[in-house]
């Protein structure tokens, strides 16, 4: 699913990201781009220019990264990172206004948090990314529906059959390690 | 100030294995009158708590509140001597030194346990290890026979599982996979679990 376009290129979200943390590991196939989180900003800037897949990053793990629009403008325009992740949603409209793929963070914990997380998403073009991954599949319809596309189901799916479910359940993409 | 030991707290759960989690106090007649042992507190005025709580004991049912959200309260050692003086049975908090306050003050202490990554879970399970809650709690529950292998294992206290629980083939799922009991705000679940 296509959202954004930076430097004139249009960017999807690729439908398996790889979860890295800078550990080697290795790749499937079918893997369309690689979701670096839980590192450090050097780091982070190494892999950007080293990569041949898409890159995301979930910015706010990122280890010397502010949680502020400098460090959002630094990895869209800068670093040239097509998709950003974030909590925040007024950093993730600011990636989604620099041009880039911006996806919202949301922890399904439970109903009245869930509520809560989306009543602050900012909306298209901004997508979302679900943690845990796995619970897509529990949600509701109206739930589902009411989240802003593309969708990353994002964190605890180890299974194929998990991955299945999750797309099944409207994910138009699945973070796996 | 409650007098209610960790296994009497189990106790009552294991009666009835769904606990009755309220976000407003309009819920809390049904929560009181339904079959739930104990009543979990999720949102309101945790500063005008007493006679909240005292209604729930009139109904014979156990008081939790969750710290971390309630209104008014930190979750710090005087916000938690504040829950015990309104006569609070035990207490929810995601923080570890909210949990070992709660320990202090000889209440229920529950740890919630909040499964967002494989990562998330190390670092809680560590935190676990440092607070020694009487009880954790996971989040979001529903997944939990999927995650039981990484969490059930290295834990060596009773389990509840808490969030998006709607039915009761979900609370079967949960107690096969090792929950001793289920919170859910779901108020059908209250007097007819699993």
């Amino acid at each position: 699913m296509e959202r954004g376009r930076l430097n004139g290129a249009t960017i999807e979200l690729p439908r398996l990201l790889l979860a890295s943390n800078g550990a080697r590991s290795r790749p499937e196939a079918e893997i369309g781009g690689v979701l670096l989180h839980d590192i450090g900003l050097l780091d982070v800037v190494r892999l950007s220019a080293a990569g041949t897949l898409p890159l995301a990053v979930d910015a706010d793990t990122i280890e010397g990264l502010a949680p502020d629009e400098t460090a959002i403008a630094f990895l869209v325009e800068r670093l040239r990172l097509p998709i950003v992740i974030t909590r925040r949603p007024a950093l993730a409209a600011r990636a989604g206004a620099l041009g880039c793929l911006a996806l919202l963070h949301v922890h399904g914990l439970d109903s009245t948090g869930w509520e809560r997380a989306m009543a602050a998403h900012p909306g298209p073009p901004v997508g979302t990314a679900v943690s845990p991954g796995l619970i897509l599949a529990h949600l509701d319809a109206g739930q589902r529906r009411s989240l802003p596309g593309p969708v990353l189901a994002y964190g605890l799916i180890r299974r194929s059959t998990e991955r299945d479910a999750a797309f099944a359940a409207g994910a138009d993409s699945v973070v796996v390690s | 100030m409650s007098q209610v030991s960790p296994s009497d707290f189990l106790g009552r759960l294991a009666e009835f294995p769904c606990g009755a989690a309220v976000k407003t106090l309009d819920e809390l007649d049904a929560a009181v009158r339904s079959r739930a042992g104990a009543v979990f507190l999720l949102r309101g005025n945790g500063l005008e708590l007493a006679p909240v709580v005292r209604r729930i004991h009139e109904g014979g049912k156990l008081a939790v509140v969750h710290v971390d959200l309630v209104d008014g309260v930190a979750a710090d050692m005087a916000g938690v001597r504040w829950l015990a003086r309104c006569g609070v049975d035990a207490v929810i908090s995601s923080h570890g030194q909210a949990v070992r306050a709660v320990r202090a003050e000889g209440l229920v202490a529950i740890q919630r346990l909040l499964c967002t990554s494989g990562a998330a879970i190390d670092l809680a399970l560590a935190a676990v290890a440092r607070s020694q809650p009487h009880i954790v709690e996971v989040l979001p529950g529903v997944i939990l026979p999927a995650v039981a292998d990484l969490v059930v294992p290295r834990l060596r206290v009773p389990l509840l599982a808490g969030g998006f629980v709607r039915s009761g083939e979900d609370v079967r799922r949960l107690l096969d996979a090792g929950a001793v009991a289920v919170t859910t705000s779901e108020r059908a679940l209250w007097n007819a679990a699993g």
